[in-house]
This record gives C-alpha cells, structure tokens and sequence, in this order.
C-alpha cells in the first residue's frame, strides 16, 4: 500500500494518541485501524468468543497463512467492550502447546499406543456395545463439561439419552453452578438469572457474596470500577470468608465464618422487617412463603437419596422463622459484627439505591447451595428490588458455557433440551424431534457426577466417556475416585487436547480439537449466546468433540439420527436444536443472526435480546398479570421465598484438623491448568500451586513464606510452599490452596460432601491439620 | 506544516456537539472512543500560524473538559524533501 507523507504523519499522530489513551484508560477502543505494514497486511480478523471462562468476552482472532497469531478485545461485543484479561490475551497459545495430543492412543499390554483416530472409534462403538450386552445400558456413561459447546452437548444427550437410552449423562458443571440452577428453579421456576451485565451501569450498590471477582471475572469487575469512578456514590460490598484483591478494592470487606452466610442472609432479612424496608406491596403481589425439608444431610454415602417437599406457609410464619435470626444472635453464629449486617441491610433496603447482589463458586460450593441462593433472593424480593435495570440476584458462571450447554441443552442425568425427564411432555417433545420411540428415553434420573463415580467405584457403571473437562484433578475426596477408575472391568475414554491425570487413567485418548479449531456456539453467564467458526485447523488427527459423538454414534447404527455432512452439521444442530426452545420465554436466535452478531441474549423474540426477564415491560414473555413483574416460571406467576435455616457444614474444624481448608482458583489459570500450564506467560506469572495462611497462624507453627508445609485431611495429605501475605490472605484458623496445578492435587483431601437438592460439592469447606513439613 | 494529535475529554452534556462541531471543523479530525468519553483530535494546518489558532481554538472550548497533546509534527515548508510525497510500506 502507499501512504502519502502527510497521511504517514497523521497515522503516527493518531497511533500515539490511541496508545496513550490506551495507557490511562484500559480496554478503550478506536474506530481506527492502524494501516497495516506488509508482514500484517494477511491477517483476518474474526470473532469468537473466550473460553477461559463464564464472562463470555468477546475477542477478535487475528489469523494469517492458518495460524491464530494474534488476540485483541472486540470493541462491538457489549460484554467487554473492547476489554480482555490477561487470559483472554493469552488465550490462542492455548492451542500451541509442545505435547498437544495429535494422535489417537489406546491401552495395549498397559501401554498407550499411537492408533489411527478410525481404530479408536470403532472400538469406543464396540465397547458400549459390549457393555451395554453384558451389563445393561445403565452401565454405560458420559461426563462432559461446561467448555462443551451447545453442539457437543446436544449431540451428546441425544446419543446417551435419545439413542442409548441411558440419563448416565452428567457434566462437570454440576460442580460449579448446579446450586445456581436449583435455586433460581425453587424460587422463580426457570433457571439462569433474570439480569444481564448491563445491570452494572445502572446499579450503585454491588454486594459480591463470597466472589472474588477480581481474579474470577476481571472483566466484569473492571465494569464495576469504571461504573464506581463515573458514578462515585458506588459501593462495593465484599463479604467473603477470606480477604482478597477484591476486598482491597472494595468499600467495605465484611468476613464471615465458612457456612455462616446462610443466617447472615437470614439476619438482612430479619433487619428489612425491623426497619420497615419491606417493599410489602411488590411483596403481596409478587411473591408466596413455602418452608421444605429441614436436617437434610449431605451426600456423604453411596445412593444417598433426598426429596425435598415444599410446604406452604405464611408471612407471619416467615416473620416468626426470621426471629432466630436477629443480627446480635447471628453475630455468635458468624463473626459478622451486628452494626455491618445492619450496615448491609441498610443498603439493601435503602429505596434511593440500585443493588446487584453476583455470587459464583461461593454460593454454589456450599452443602447448603440451594438455601443461600434461595436467601439471596428472598433479599431482593423483600425488597422488590429485582428484574429491573441495576437491580437483581446474579448467580456468575465459572465456564464458558456452562449456562449454554449445561443447563439450556440440559446435559444432566435429570434433564433434557427442554425439560426434565421425569416429565412425560418434556420426553415427548425430545422423542418428537429426536425421531426416536417415546419410551426410549428413560423416565428416572440416574447418577449426579459424584454418584456416577462412586457408582464406577461400585461396578455399575462399566464404561464412561470423559470429553473437556479433567476429573481427576476435579473430583473431591480424588483416590477413591481415581483407584475407581482403574479397577479391573472399567473402560474409559478420554477426549482432550493436552496429556493430564485423566488420560493417565484413558484406555483410550481421543485428540480433540479446541475451540477455534472447529465450529461451535457457547451460552454465557448473561444468557448470551455467541457463535464462532472455524479458524484454523486441528492438528494431526484431532476432531471436534461433537463430530467424535457423531463418529461413534454412527458405528452404533445411529445414523438416522446423525444423518449430516461435515461441513454444515454445525448449523444443521443448531436448527434442530432450537425447536426445543420456540417459544417466548426463551426462544433462541437463528444460526444466521448469531453468525453476524457478536452474541445475542435469549429470550431472543423479533430480532430482539431480552435483557430482563419477568419485567412486564420489557420480557415479550410475560402475561402481564399486573404490577411491574411476572414471574411465570410458577404458575401463580409468584416467586417463592423460603424458610431456609442455618445448618453446620458436615465437617469442621476439630482438635485433630484445626484449620478450614478452602479452594478455589487463580486470575492467570483456568480450573486445572491443562491450558493455562502450557502459555509460558502464565505459567511464569504462578509456577506452582501453594498454600495460603494468615501471618499469625505461620507465626504459631513457625511457617515463613516459601517453607514447605504438609496439610493433613482425614482423606490424605499433601507438601506444597506457605505463602503469605501474597495476593490474599485468609483469616486466622483458615488455609486456602488453588486447584490449578496438577503436581499438587488438593482434592485428595476434599470431602465428598454436597447439597442434597443441586448434589453440588462444597470444595470451600473441610477440616485440615498444617505443619511445618 | 504542523500535524499533532491530542486526546480531548469532552463535558458529558456536550460531547454530541462538540464531535459535530470539531468533525466539520477544515483542519481537524476527529476519532471518538468506542467506549469512553474521549477523543482523539488530529489537526492538519499549513503553517504555524494555524496551527496556533485551532490549538487556542480548542483549549478555550467550553465544551471540552481537559485537551492533553500527545504528540505533534511541525515541518516548515522549504525542510520536506521535493520527492519524498510519498512512502511505500
């Protein structure tokens, strides 16, 4: 290309000042495309959006001579704005890792042999059969994962549950958001939030329930410090159980003791009542009292069973429920003063302010997962403070499409596209769509994930496929789950990008292509739906996981039912999989739209996204029952606020084990690190994994910073480096260690203890022992 | 001939206008933040002199909350080399 001189000196004016206001505003952007040198002029940008985690950030993929070279924020994606985190900047390394898993493997003699792709696949079809003769269909499972796209997981329900016959489908969402899902079900009758990011620029009042958003969702955090520098009567309110970069950015950092979160959300209320800021009009019309089950129990045994039953009750009731709860009783319960649980509740109940309430693994980690969330809403709905721009309970995601296959496709033991399949009408939809016989699809839900294991463990399940995720790094209470895998007569296949502690234990590895190398869809936190396509191409053998479903399922004689060419089966899903949701409440966009779009939110009705759900003004599917909302997921069109009492976490701190251990995750790693491990930048950034302690415990066991200490659970033991005083710090009587490196397996020590509604572990609560190693 | 790049930080009420105003101005360009309330102003001017004017012309704009130069160019006719019109990249 030719510039004229004076054009030369204007792109250099212009480029200068595009890198100084990048310098003191990050993530802004510029209509302005830097005129490209003749080394850059080949690159194609294209959009996709990042897989590192629920946020749902829209990024530009710079692609020259087929290889993604280059990342930058898209500007027209109004999740992020232009902005990325440091993982989305280093997201495309991702694919360029030295030992990316080319070939297919199977176990030969003990050893992983080097096979063609077509070999593993017709024996992954042989062995289901073979199981399925031997042992029963129910002997055959699937555990997938919530970076599955909305094609993996549609084609995998329709395989397991539509061809096979089976509901042994899980993934590993279950352990992430499966408590968001139960609570919004139990108050509001239809899952994922009624909100959307845009809350943050209309809210004042940001209260973070046990999220550390500045390392698990920066982008979005970003938007909350820019909406608080525009707007400075904004408050963040931080009210976790350790102290962390979001505390020190916060107005307020209130800690409470690990469980306790459920009678301080109890005592806000109690305090609403007390002050008279009951919103008892929006109250009376929108909402009815149900109280359920109480001393539920929490997983711990093999086919551990639980029905919760809802019980109607009463305002005065509920009144009298939230009298244990006064905030100078819930002071002795939670170590939260009284003066900050009516500080909160000030805020809550103040009528002048705007208040989101975003929780993630917090809330959701929790043996009483489904209460707290449950109480969260009860908050907002005392309030009337919900469904409208700034205010609403928001449940974050942690995976890219955890909301989008997970819990829209419905790859859960209990669940379909549309629907659960205890329901009779839900099965008839899926057989009607799917073409298969009615009574194919089985009318009992199977195992959760922690059951499907113990359920390996037992030998009634015989055969799982693992695709996207890494349970053995993952699962809590890890030997039993991981000696599960190996006993004699179990058969696993593994479909990953990289080597990991799961294909350690693969009879069979199946190379997967990763994100930008096929096509797909992913649903974020936000209910948006963005599509992406294909870029570059695998490597070696690699396939895209929905195609490797497609692969076997044909093998097995269902080609009927996956009757499409490679090149446009994408889209061919998407159509089918979109009759499931056509209807107003949460009809989805067509493949052309999102083809174009940088993402669109479902409900998506007349070309239009539905940012707020139930509002009566902006929701097409309301029916406008009077007042401002509807909550028509209960067929009173009335949310449900429940009694949910305090109740002790099934393991605590005790003379032998004196420390809470808590886990969780880093800003530079995703989950396990299988990815983040293997981008030099990050890898440097946290090397290893290590153990957190509050200064005066290290004083008292003679720990300093870098020193080797061993951590002890009734379940095992592990050696890892003391860090304090580093990028959080937890309270005294408390231990945090991140799960990311698979070199220090801190799920060997985590309780297999989960909440009996969602059966989402609690990984933020057991008891541990710590030396000086 | 002076080039020089700014980034202006318009008044919220007036940041309409002002991007109307400076567009249509002959001796700036105007390039609008996507996502933020800022510009960046580049004026292109033949000599000094100009250049002086449209740089107290926008300082003293009331709707301009704060203008910063980031970085400027000033070339006196008779410096530019007669073939140098054009650069290949």
């Amino acid at each position: 290309m030719t510039l004229s001189r004076r054009e030369f000196l204007k792109n250099l004016a212009i480029g200068s000042a595009v890198t100084a206001a990048s310098q003191l505003i990050p993530g802004v952007s510029f209509a302005w495309e830097k005129p490209t040198s003749q080394h850059g002029s080949d690159i194609t940008w294209k959009k996709a959006p990042c897989r590192f985690c629920g946020t749902g950030c829209g990024l530009l993929i710079g692609v020259s001579e087929g290889r993604a070279v280059a990342v930058k924020g898209d500007p027209q994606s109004a999740v992020n704005k232009g902005l990325l985190c440091v993982k989305g900047y280093h997201s495309i390394q991702a694919l360029y890792g030295e030992d990316r898993l080319k070939k297919a493997m199977i176990r030969k003699n003990g050893q992983m042999v080097e096979v063609p792709i077509k070999e593993a696949l017709d024996l992954i079809a042989q062995k289901i059969k073979e199981t399925i003769q031997n042992h029963g269909k129910d002997a055959v499972s699937m555990y997938g994962s919530g970076q599955w796209t909305i094609p993996d997981g549609y084609a995998a329900s329709k395989l397991m549950k539509g061809c096979i016959g089976t509901n042994n489908l899980e993934a590993n969402a279950r352990l992430c958001m499966a408590s968001a899902v139960t609570g919004f079900m139990t108050t509001f009758g239809l899952d994922e939030p009624m909100g959307c990011y845009e809350d943050m620029d209309h809210a004042d009042t940001f209260f973070l329930w046990g999220n550390n958003m500045s390392e698990m969702h920066p982008v979005l955090f970003s938007r909350i410090l820019e909406r608080k520098r525009t707007h400075p009567r904004t408050l963040i309110i931080d009210f976790a159980t350790r102290s962390t970069r979001t505390s020190v950015a916060a107005d307020r950092s209130i800690l409470f003791r690990p469980q306790s979160d459920l009678a301080v959300a109890n005592a806000i209320c109690y305090e609403l009542f007390r002050t008279q800021r009951i919103d008892l009009s929006f109250l009376q019309k929108h909402c009815s009292f149900r109280k359920g089950k109480t001393q539920i129990g929490y997983g711990l045994q093999d086919k551990f069973a639980f029905q919760d039953t809802p019980e109607i009750t009463n305002l005065d009731e509920y009144k009298k429920f939230l009298e244990d709860y006064t905030p100078e009783k819930v002071e002795k319960i939670s170590g939260v003063s009284v003066e900050d649980i009516r500080y909160m509740a000030s805020l809550y109940g103040d009528p002048t302010r705007n208040v989101v309430s975003y929780w993630c693994m917090g809330m959701n980690q929790h043996t009483r997962g489904t209460w707290i969330n449950n109480l969260v809403y009860n908050i907002h709905l005392l309030v009337g403070k919900i469904s409208r721009p700034g205010n609403g309970p928001f449940s974050l995601t942690g995976q890219p499409s955890a909301c989008g296959t997970v819990r829209e496709v419905g790859t859960l033991t209990h669940k379909l596209p549309k629907g659960v399949v205890m329901d009779p009408k839900a099965r008839k939809v899926a057989s009607d769509i799917w073409k298969v016989p009615y009574n194919r699809i089985p009318a009992k839900p199977t195992y959760d994930t922690v059951e499907m294991f113990r359920a390996l463990d037992r030998g009634d399940i015989r055969f799982m496929w693992i695709q996207t995720t890494n349970p053995m790094v993952t699962m809590p209470n890890l030997r039993r789950y991981r000696d599960a895998t190996k006993k004699e007569g179990r058969f696993i296949v593994v479909s990953e990008i990289y080597p990991t502690p799961t294909t350690a234990i693969a009879d069979v590895i199946l190379p997967s292509a990763m994100w930008i190398e096929r096509e797909g869809m992913f649903g974020n936190s936000e209910r948006r739906t963005q599509h992406w396509e294909k870029m570059v191409n695998p490597p070696g053998d690699a396939m895209s996981d929905t195609w490797q479903i497609i692969e076997v399922a044909r093998r097995m004689g269902f080609t009927k039912e996956f009757p499409w060419g490679e090149d446009k089966h994408i889209e061919h899903i998407w159509n089918e999989y979109i009759r499931f949701h056509d209807n107003p409440a949460h009809r989805m966009a067509d493949y052309e739209t999102l083809k174009r779009e940088p993402g669109v939110i479902w409900p998506y009705v007349n070309g239009k996204s539905t940012q707020w759900r139930y509002n009566t003004q902006l929701d097409p599917a309301t029916k406008r029952r009077g007042g401002t909302v509807d909550f028509y997921g209960k067929p009173e069109g009335k949310a449900w606020i429940w009694l949910r009492p305090y109740e002790a976490a099934p393991e605590e701190p005790s003379k032998d084990f004196p420390f809470w251990l808590n886990t969780g995750r880093v800003l530079e790693h995703w989950h396990t690190g299988s990815m983040t491990r293997r981008i030099p930048t990050l890898h440097q950034a946290v090397p290893a994994s290590y153990v957190e302690l509050h200064p005066l415990d290290a004083k008292h066991l003679n720990i300093r910073h870098g020193d080797k200490v061993k951590l002890t659970s009734p379940r095992g033991s592990i050696i890892m480096n003391a860090s304090l005083n580093q990028r959080a710090c937890p309270p005294v009587g408390q231990v945090f260690v991140p799960f990311f490196d698979e070199n220090y397996l801190i799920n060997e020590l985590t309780l297999d203890a989960y909440c009996p509604i969602s059966r989402q572990p609690d990984y933020k609560k057991c008891a541990v022992r710590v030396e000086r190693a | 001939m002076p080039v020089i790049s700014y980034l202006a930080y318009p008044e919220k009420q007036h940041r309409a206008d002002l991007l109307a105003e400076l567009s249509a101005h002959p001796y700036c360009e105007v390039i609008p933040a996507e996502n933020a309330d800022v510009f960046i102003v580049v004026t292109d001017t033949p000599d000094r002199k100009t250049d002086e004017t449209v740089r107290n012309y926008l300082e003293q704009h009331h709707g301009l909350l704060c203008l910063a130069m980031i970085h400027g160019q000033v070339e006196d006719p008779q410096e530019q080399e007669p073939n140098d019109d054009t650069l290949s990249t």
